[in-house]
């Protein structure tokens, strides 16, 4: 599990990073869990891992440096208490969607391979 | 059965991609939005960057930009096309966002943007005529090779900063708001100068006026709205000499009964005591022995900053000062010879005629005892998230008619009247500007001046010869004395303007014997001027008080002039409150009343922002001043001079008898009245009376972010001053840009505006100088020669490079 998840990471911030769709965490965790993992909770987990971890730690570290004042305003604009706020929410968002991704991708899996392991 | 759960996830998949992408409401698409590597987390610190190089399109050379500590960038092109080009690349850069939503604005676009509820404001901007107007003003433009030369490359400018930008480079607006920006043309600049002529000549208390004038006659009305207000001293010294014979008018016509819905449209207009303030003092008068000028022009404020410093040098000019992001030039600074200002004119130049539609299906109206056929022009309005919506404007040969009868209009409109407004002529005013930046001496001035339309202004100048000069400056229409003060019969010749006023003829003043020139928005003369030009301008206190200091200082710096802007002096509370004094016995007054009475009668009449005084003093006025004018419950009321005017003058005028009850109410009775209820009313407000009135913290000002987004403004700002100070603070106003140039032999210039450089929230320059803005302070401006000069507050220089 700790490679898919670290495989998704990679891959996701390579996408981030040269491209700027945000909606790669809900396709490469898809796409990793759909080739290599059929257990739904597995699935999640990696894809909850790569995203939540990705989207929360560059948030972190974005709070912590260049965008700390861009993050005072945007929470005066949302209304909430701290900017830290919106770096949980991001993380969440991640998490979430990621992990909703890899899910999907191992269901999607498991239902492809019953047949074969039923076989067996 | 198998497929049931990964349908499920899969389903899911699909709504949490559509609901993370989609906008909901006023909320930003959260996918996009929270996106650290593309959202809003990417609209950071890193917009300050301030690179070595750049790769510009469309140069034709390299151009040269040292950066001051305040990022401020001084431009130095090898041609004119290079300096409009890289003034336009480089406002983008910092201000792309807010010069394209303001343009939006004045074209009536915003629903695009916003959806359904800024339709109204959006049809209002159609039925001006302002893209009409744009469209007929860049005709003008592009006719004058200097005016097209600096239109087209600043425009090419803004577009190779547009090009650059992805989805992640967008400004933070373009990602909360859901759009990206589109290419500029030369017809937003246009735009965005209807936008300025329509905010600072773009209103008209002609309804309110003509329903007042109908429920209370002609004779009241004289009396109550005079021509010249009282205590005003003008801003062409009383005494100067027309040195013109002046063109005849057609005299004045019969006063027209309306017909038209004026729908409530009596409400108290914009307060033209918002509050300019510019100034110029001769050699005579300054330590330097040479003129000194000042300018502080005070508008509705809004981060991003209104202003953008810069510095703009190429042969044949080299000028400083506060450009106006979207238009190219410098508005209001200053040359290597001369230095000018701007405030606003409040001269008359917008009337609304009456129509006469001829037949049902309003083809045609009537017009010297013949019809006219009516123009239409369509309007598409796209609205973000509904159809677009098709407008039909009808043009008349005095203008749009803004709505028809049986059209709600938006805002102050009349319905059923077509709008006459020199802002609609095809007029070239940057032509003006780019001429000031290259002028050297009162010839060039006064030439640049000759194109000048709308909105009309105050120029004030000085140059280092030693001249100081102010012209009250723009297109004003001949009309017979009180023309255009209430609706116009639009079917009878006899209303039409008669041309306009000749340029040489318009107020001004040169090198006057008092040593200095001066405006503070109030009327430009006096009643021996030969034209009419309005009537509706500030009232006397600014001006007063200006001129009252001005003409007592001497051996003036520029410091003195600095704190002249500052001056918090109330001339009206000076004036009425021994008046209100001496009617509030202290008998019947509570413990906490009393102090705050004493507190009154100490008072300087100086709006400190720590000061409880003028809280007070302005509740009791303002209640007064209701309670007085409870003949107009709807109306244009009297304005304060003219109040005070009958509280020093005619103490025992019946005016002061309040309408609603059985006996006769006195002045007396009026004050002790009016300070009971705001007394009570700011003890409901502010809790007992303390230092929770204090005039900062109970009055208090905002800068509210330019789209009114939560969080991008500033609140809770504790200023002085207040409107008929010069430091003509408000609760949503103040001074826009404060500027002072001393025109010595090396020219000197400071100068200040409340933000920053940067259009960028995350940016640590988007709202700077707010602080130092508030407190007073202005900082030196960096006004350099040469592109390599050293300077210890040169922080980084940039060449932008041409590419093929």
């Amino acid at each position: 599990m700790l490679i898919g998840i670290l495989l998704c990471l990679l891959l996701l911030a390579v996408l981030h990073l040269t491209t700027s769709f945000w909606g790669w965490i809900l396709i490469v965790p898809f796409a990793y869990t759909v080739v290599r993992e059929h257990r739904v909770g597995r699935g999640l987990a990696i894809g909850a891992a790569s995203g939540g971890l990705l989207w929360l730690g560059m948030a972190l570290y974005l709070l912590m440096g260049d965008a700390a004042l861009v993050t005072d305003r945007v929470a005066a604009m949302a209304g909430v208490e701290t900017p830290a706020v919106l770096a949980a929410v991001t993380g969440v968002i991640g998490l979430l969607g990621a992990g909703l991704s890899g899910g999907a991708g191992a269901a999607v899996r498991s239902a492809l391979t019953h047949r074969r392991r039923s076989r067996r | 059965m198998r497929w049931v759960v990964p349908t499920v996830y899969v389903a899911a998949l699909v709504v949490a991609f559509v609901a993370l992408n989609g906008r909901w409401g006023q909320t930003p698409p959260l996918g996009p939005f929270l996106n650290p590597f593309a959202g809003f987390w990417q609209s950071n610190a890193q917009v300050d960057a301030l690179p070595e190089q750049l790769d510009v399109p469309g140069l034709q050379a390299p151009v040269q930009v040292a950066w001051d500590t305040r990022h401020v960038p001084h431009i130095f092109a090898e041609n004119d096309h290079d300096l409009y080009l890289a003034q336009g690349y480089l406002t983008a850069r910092h201000r792309l966002w807010q010069m394209e939503f303001q343009t939006h604005a004045a074209a009536g676009r915003i629903s695009e943007i916003v959806g359904p509820g800024a339709l109204s404001y959006d049809r209002s901007r159609r039925r001006m005529g302002m893209v009409w107007a744009a469209e007929r003003s860049l005709e003008a433009v592009l006719a004058d090779s200097l005016t097209r030369v600096a239109m087209e490359a600043y425009a090419e400018g803004v577009n190779a900063w547009v090009d650059q930008l992805d989805a992640t480079t967008l400004p933070l607006e373009y990602k909360i708001l859901g759009y990206e920006p589109e290419p500029w043309t030369p017809l937003k600049t246009t735009l965005l100068l209807k936008y300025m002529a329509e905010t600072l000549s773009g209103g008209s208390n002609e309804p309110a006026m003509t329903e007042a004038r109908s429920l209370h006659g002609d004779s009241l009305m004289q009396a109550l709205f005079p021509y010249q207000a009282p205590f005003v001293d003008p801003i062409i010294p009383p005494g100067t000499e027309w040195a013109f014979e002046p063109v005849p008018v057609a005299p004045q016509q019969a006063l027209l009964d309306p017909l038209i819905g004026l729908n409530g449209l009596s409400g108290t207009p914009a307060d033209p005591n918002i509050g300019s303030n510019n100034w110029a003092v001769g050699g005579s008068k300054a330590v330097t022995g040479r003129p000194i000028l000042a300018n502080d022009p005070h508008l509705t404020l809004n981060l991003p900053s209104i202003w953008y410093e810069m510095q703009l040098h190429a042969p044949g000019t080299n000028t400083y000062g506060a450009t106006l992001p979207g238009a190219p030039g410098i508005i209001i600074g200053f040359n290597e010879h001369v230095a000018w200002g701007v405030t606003n004119g409040g001269s008359d130049v917008f009337d609304w005629y009456q129509i006469t539609f001829a037949d049902a299906a309003r083809t045609t109206y009537d017009y010297d005892g013949a019809t006219r056929p009516v123009e239409t022009r369509i309007e598409t309005i796209q609205v973000r998230g509904e159809a677009t919506v098709v407008d039909t404007v009808r043009y008349t040969h005095h203008g749009p008619v803004a709505y028809l009868p049986s059209e709600t209009p938006y805002g102050r409109m009349p319905t059923g009247a077509a709008l006459r407004w020199t802002a609609h002529d095809p007029t070239n005013e940057l032509r003006t500007f780019l001429r000031l930046n290259r002028a050297t001496d009162y010839d060039d001035y006064v030439e640049a001046l000759t194109t000048y339309a709308a909105p009309a202004q105050n120029f004030v100048y000085a140059d280092q010869a030693g001249t100081i000069a102010l012209w009250h400056n723009g297109a004003f229409p001949l009309r017979w004395k009180g023309q255009g003060r209430y609706l116009s019969d639009g079917a009878d010749p006899a209303y039409e303007w008669q041309g306009f006023i000749p340029h040489a003829h318009n107020p001004h003043v040169r090198d006057p014997e008092r040593g200095f020139v001066s405006s503070a928005n109030q009327p430009p003369t006096d009643d021996t001027y030969p034209y009419y030009l309005g009537w509706d301008y500030a009232s006397y206190e600014r001006g007063a008080r200006l001129n009252d200091r001005l003409a007592v200082m001497e051996a003036i710096t520029p410091r003195d002039m600095m704190a002249l802007q500052l001056d918090d002096r109330y001339l009206h509370a000076e004036r009425a409150l021994p008046a209100l004094l001496a009617r509030l016995p202290e008998d019947g007054l509570s413990a906490d009343q009393r102090t705050a009475r004493a507190d009154l009668a100490a008072w300087d009449a100086h709006y400190r922002a720590q000061a409880t005084a003028p809280i007070l003093f302005d509740a009791w006025w303002s209640t007064l001043w209701r309670l007085t004018w409870d003949e107009f419950p709807d109306g244009p009321r009297p304005w304060y001079d003219v109040t005070l005017r009958l509280v020093l003058e005619e103490p025992t005028s019946p005016l002061f008898d309040d309408q609603t009850t059985n006996g006769p109410e006195t002045l007396d009775d009026l004050v002790q009245q009016a300070f009971e209820t705001a007394f009570s009313q700011l003890e409901d407000r502010h809790g007992p009376y303390g230092e929770a009135w204090a005039w900062g913290q109970a009055r208090g000002t905002r800068i509210d972010h330019l789209a009114q987004i939560p969080g991008l403004g500033r609140t809770d700002l504790r200023t002085s001053g207040r409107s008929g100070t010069l430091n003509a603070m408000g609760r949503t106003s103040g001074a826009s840009w404060r500027m002072v140039v001393s025109l010595e032999e090396e020219v000197r210039a400071w100068g200040i505006y409340p933000g920053g450089q940067s259009g960028h929230p995350g940016s640590a320059f988007y709202d700077l100088a707010v602080d130092d803005w508030m407190a007073g302070t202005m900082y030196p401006l960096l006004f350099l020669r040469a592109p390599d000069q050293a300077s210890a507050e040169v922080m980084a220089r940039t060449v932008l490079r041409q590419t093929p």
